[in-house]
């Protein structure tokens, strides 16, 4: 019999190994990886919205300050997201690896029936939005950006001028924007797939979970987008640097 | 022709319990011996996939072989009514006897009592058995089976699996064979089609095959060969059978000596969608159930058959069925309506294409009770028709005409489903012995799933047990003598290069069958059709042109095979016809008629199986007769008035 | 009704293969696509070239045997097989690309013929419920609820075509396996050997080199036994639980 029996003589591969490995189960880690990444989003996009706390984005900055307080708690948590992010890509990459051996003569001509543009852009979308994310660090979170040694009236990291003058610039706020894009379009496939690979999809509920996953991922975009917008239309204003005070003794670099 | 009479060595005791004494005394084989056993299992439909299954859970080694590229597409899987069984599970009276009597009486007194009789018996155990494999058979809310009643019975005993009864039961039967070949006890030969039968002193002891891919002729030994493989329809070139269903290997069989038993039964079906051009390939069915709502009729007068029915008037139509058979009306049985059809397009009456058509009619129920309801009762079926004839049946007549659909003729075999040759065995709709004349609705899935699972592997015992495992090597003479016939046949066929297609002789055998051994038969018409068939042999054999090589994937050689053996075969068919001087069930002779037009039986000349034997190519066959005892049946006329 | 035809031919799974045209003249607009390809066929016949090879049988859309992609669709436009597809749904002078289904688990034999046999394999691998012939309980021993049954059956009517994994940009067998996955497993009698049955099947499917699923949705659109995906969501879970059970059974 192919199937392996439960219980024989020869000894049997560790289940769960054999589940990680099997095309269902790299696909649970993509999910259970998604998943994460999108709480990081939610996590995030909260995060940033504090710009809108405050005259001069104080808001903002004091959140900074609230996630600097415990390096070994912040690090963890890059650490830990760091992971889940190579997990994420790497299982995605190998997955897309196996599918293009799956066919190895393509078709001269191929028509699509019901499958979205979202879904046939994944890789494509995903690794954009890697390159986003890797400048992205660069800029913000590693203080690369010509902007990231102001301090603000309480001698705080002044974050929200760090991100608003960022943001003056047109190629920046560009570059930003056309990310947002390409990460709606990532998650519009990838909400909504995430309840069919748990299994929590059926019949009826199918078209609903897409377009619920395809609105709930451009306001999640959208709500991103608002802080490029705002800073280049000039609602969010910088703190002028007479009114800046000395950089506290604690504060961290970045 | 005082000829041997054939034996079906039918157990003796009442009726009743001739199988179970049977099976007390059949011999058993040696549960330790029976992998020494090798069973060749020829076609993977409902008998040969669940003979196959069984036969390897029960230890044998079996070679399974079919022409398809997997079992699970044998034609069992297009069948759609539904399976009898007498469960009575509606509590409206049925039994294993009503099923035994109505079977009989379908079959217009032409069948084997023991054999039907225990067909009925055995049905209970088909649907325990099929649900037990998870097909899915409709249910009620409470959770139990539903049922229908199917083909004019008078009890609801058919199930059903929406209209796809014969796909999911074949998938029944497919993923048994798939555990067995798992297990290994099953070796499956797909894309492998069956060209010989090889007798060793006597014994059918194996096949010689050819690989459909690769074009290898080889050989398979084994200690019993069982061939599972269908009817023979496609004889006609269009009838609802898969366009590879052929009769090469039970034609095979009997060319080496096994008996064809009944060719002439032939059962039409009345309500497929006409043929609407040479080049068609197919008939398909509709549903019977539309006779319900739709009104029959054709013009009055040829000259309106080309007119838009619409604008017709209703006193220049002529609704032959009601006018003909007031009692019953469009509802008339099978074959009377099948006959009247053909009647009123030989008038030249005939509408749509080639003026072979009928139209039926849905404007007066839709009139009545509304399109919704229409809808809701036919709406797959006229969604079909939208398909197959882009006409639009709400609005416009329906065109319809009867088909060739099943065959109920096949080898001849015994009580154990032996054939007259030791260790041939044949079940299915390959063999001839529980429809008579006539097969009923929903009965040929029964009969080929109680062959499979519940008959030939208690009576196959009785061969097998006394030769203890000891079958002869392929590198036998005989082995080699029937491959070499084998490949010098494909090499004829490939050398005559000449001007005409395979398919084109077999449209014309197709015709020239349909005309001469359709719906309706005489004398004249047989007899000239058995000498066209020899022209036509030796037009075929001087001017076929077959393409391409025999070592690759060659669909025109696969062809050209199997419709020598149809021009062989029809002629076979023509002769047994022109033999049965009367008319049965599905066999309609013109001269033997009453004077209201029904089929008249003559029990007292032809109450017998017609058993042809064959005596060479060209020659004329020898009938054998085995003459039929009914020990409870009371024969009767069947009437409709 | 006139068509270029533009089809693939390949001598054998060894061979390359490269598209041919064909010009197919004065096809009746009630012609199914195979009876086009028949008439196409008798013409290269009799001028001595060697007919297209396809698969089909039963041409009355249930068999199952035919595996073309026409202009880029698994068994062409609309619902049902390649049989089911009539040439009036084309234009006159339509330019049409025949191809076999493109999979790397369904090696192509010969021109548009293919072999599927990897489903049978994985069918092999579990889709069936071990039992015993003859020891069967009555039919109506264990009710059924209708909807259960119901359900079973849309994932039974599977034709085993191979049209979902020809569609599937990824060449995944996922809607194939799970409808069998799904069928045995609704009903009861199915479920004592689930959880072995949806291991043994996903394990084969891989190792045949099938791709994985990534929700495009492209077998259920071209599926013509109408499967839903919904049994994909349904196999995702259920593998899920298997391995866990599984796994927690590996320890005891």
């Amino acid at each position: 019999m192919s199937v392996a029996p439960v219980s024989s003589g020869v000894r049997q591969p560790n289940p769960l190994l054999v589940f990680a490995r099997s095309s269902i189960g790299k696909k649970w880690i993509v999910a259970v990886s998604g998943t994460l990444l999108v709480a990081f989003i939610l996590a995030h996009l909260a995060g940033n919205l504090t710009i809108y706390i405050g005259p001069y984005g104080e808001g903002i900055n004091a959140y900074a300050k609230a996630l600097h307080a415990s390096p070994l708690v912040l690090w963890g948590a890059r650490g830990g997201l760091l992971v889940v992010f190579l997990i994420h890509i790497g299982t995605a990459l190998w997955l897309v690896l196996e599918n293009r051996r799956a066919r190895p003569q393509r078709y001269a001509v191929k028509a699509h029936v019901q499958s979205t543009v979202f879904v046939r852009t994944m890789a494509l979308s995903g690794l954009v939005v890697l390159s986003f994310l890797i400048f992205h660090v660069l800029q913000f979170a590693a203080g690369l950006s010509c902007h990231s040694h102001l301090y603000d009236i309480e001698g705080r990291h002044d974050v929200a001028a760090m991100i608003i003058l960022s943001f003056h610039n047109p190629w920046v706020s560009g570059f930003y924007l056309l990310s947002l894009v390409l990460l709606g379009m990532h998650l519009s496939h990838g909400l909504g797939s995430l309840f069919q690979t748990f299994g929590v999809n059926g019949r009826k509920t199918q078209a609903v979970i897409a377009r619920g996953a395809l609105v709930l991922a451009w306001i999640l975009m959208a709500g991103f987008a608002t802080i490029p917008v705002a800073s280049l239309t000039g609602y969010l204003k910088v703190l002028p640097d007479a009114r800046r005070a000395a950089p506290e003794p604690t504060a961290s670099k970045s | 022709m005082s000829k041997p009479i054939l034996d079906a060595k039918i157990p003796p005791g009442p009726l009743a319990h001739k199988w179970t004494s049977y099976k007390a005394t059949s011999k058993l084989v040696n549960p330790a011996n029976k992998r020494r056993y090798e069973i060749i299992v020829v076609g993977s439909g409902l008998a040969g996939g669940s003979a196959a299954a069984v036969f390897g859970e029960q230890g044998y080694n079996v070679k399974c072989f079919c022409y398809q590229d997997s079992p699970r597409r044998a034609h069992s899987i297009a069948a759609q009514g539904g399976i009898n069984a007498a469960k009575n599970y509606q509590n409206d009276g049925d039994s294993v006897a009503r099923l035994f009597h109505d079977t009989i009486k379908g079959g217009d007194f032409r069948s084997r009592e023991a054999n039907v009789y225990r067909l009925a018996e055995v049905s209970n155990s088909i649907i325990d058995q099929c649900v037990a494999q998870g097909v899915p058979f409709a249910r009620e809310y409470g959770g139990m089976l539903a049922n229908r009643s199917f083909g004019g019975a008078q009890v609801s005993r058919t199930f059903y699996a929406r209209g796809q009864t014969g796909q999911q039961l074949l998938l029944g039967v497919y993923s048994e064979l798939s555990r067995q070949i798992a297990a290994g006890t099953v070796k499956m030969h797909p894309r492998t089609e069956m060209l010989d039968l090889v007798i060793v002193d006597g014994h059918a002891k194996g096949i010689v095959v050819r690989d459909m891919v690769t074009g290898e002729i080889a050989s398979h030994a084994a200690d019993a060969v069982v061939l599972a493989t269908g009817g023979y329809g496609n004889a006609f070139y269009l009838s609802t059978n898969a366009a590879g269903c052929n009769v090469t290997a039970t034609y095979r069989a009997y060319r080496r000596g096994a008996l064809f038993a009944n060719p002439c039964y032939t059962q039409i079906h009345p309500t497929c969608i006409p043929v609407s051009g040479s080049y068609q390939s197919k008939l398909t069915l509709m549903s019977e159930s539309l006779r319900n709502d739709g009104r029959v009729w054709v013009p009055k007068k040829k000259e309106d058959c080309g007119k838009n029915p619409a604008d017709i008037p209703e006193e220049a139509r002529d609704y032959y069925l009601e006018r003909k058979y007031p009692s019953y009306g469009n509802l008339a049985p099978r074959d009377i309506s099948s006959r009247s059809a053909k009647e009123v397009c030989d008038e030249g009456r005939g509408v749509g294409p080639g003026g072979l058509g009928v139209y039926m009619d849905f404007s007066d129920a839709i009139n009545r009770l509304g399109e919704a309801t229409i809808r809701e009762r036919y709406g797959n079926l006229f969604e079909m028709y939208e398909n197959i004839t882009g006409e639009n049946a709400y609005k416009t007549p329906m065109r319809i005409f009867p088909a060739v659909h099943y065959t109920m003729g096949g080898l001849w075999v015994d009580y154990g489903l032996m054939s007259n040759v030791p260790g041939l065995f044949v079940i299915g709709e390959a063999n001839f012995s529980d429809h008579g004349a006539n097969r009923l609705g929903a009965s040929a899935l029964m009969q080929g799933l109680a062959d499979g699972y519940f008959v030939l592997p208690y009576t196959i015992g009785n061969y097998l047990a006394p030769l203890r495992g000891t079958r002869p090597d392929v590198g036998r003479p005989e082995f080699k003598q029937t491959e070499a016939e084998v490949r010098d046949r494909i090499q004829r066929l490939l050398s005559v290069k000449g001007d005409r297609t395979v398919d084109s002789f077999h449209r014309e055998i197709g015709l020239l069958l349909w005309d001469a051994c359709g719906m309706a038969r005489t004398k004249e018409g047989l007899e000239k059709a058995i000498k066209r068939f020899d022209e036509i042999r030796e037009e075929f054999w001087k001017n076929v042109r077959v393409a391409g090589d025999n070592e690759e994937l060659n669909q025109s050689l696969e062809k050209a095979g199997r419709v020598a053996d149809f021009i062989d075969f029809g002629q076979l068919m023509c002769r047994d016809a022109l033999n049965r001087n009367e008319s049965c069930g599905g066999h309609f002779r013109s001269e033997y008629q009453t004077p209201e037009g029904e089929a008249q039986r003559n029990d007292d000349d032809y109450f017998y199986v017609a058993a042809w034997q064959h005596t060479g190519d060209g020659n004329v066959p020898e009938m054998i007769k085995e003459p039929l005892h009914y020990e409870t049946v009371q024969l009767a006329t069947r009437s409709y008035k | 009704m006139n068509f270029h035809l533009k089809v693939w031919r390949q001598e054998n799974g060894q061979s390359g293969g490269q598209f041919r045209d064909y010009e197919a003249r004065d096809i009746p607009a009630e012609a199914s696509f195979l009876e086009m390809l028949d008439i196409v066929n008798e013409g290269l016949v009799l001028r001595g070239e060697e007919p297209v090879a396809f698969d089909h049988d039963c041409r009355e859309g249930i068999c199952g045997m035919c595996s073309l992609t026409i202009n880029g669709i698994p068994h062409g436009k609309g619902r049902g097989t390649t049989c089911q597809l009539y040439m009036r749904k084309f234009s006159d002078g339509d330019t049409i690309y025949i191809e076999p289904f493109r999979v790397g688990a369904f090696p192509v034999v010969k021109d548009l013929v293919v072999n599927r046999t990897a489903f049978d394999r994985i069918i092999s691998a579990g889709g069936f419920i071990s039992e015993r012939c003859g020891a069967a309980q009555d039919a109506n021993d264990t009710p059924i609820g209708k909807t259960v049954a119901d359900y079973a059956m849309d994932a039974a009517a599977c034709i085993g075509c191979g049209a979902c994994a020809a569609a599937c940009p990824n060449g995944s067998a996922m809607l194939f396996v799970a409808g069998k996955v799904g069928h045995l497993g609704l009903l009861p009698q199915g479920k004592p050997e689930a959880g072995r049955r949806v291991r043994g099947m996903v394990a084969k499917m891989d190792d045949e080199g099938f791709g994985n699923c990534s929700n495009f949705y492209e077998c259920e659109a071209v599926c013509p036994a109408g499967v839903p995906a919904a049994f994909i969501a349904k196999m995702n879970r259920d593998y899920a639980m298997a391995s866990v059970s599984n796994a927690v059974e590996a320890t005891a």
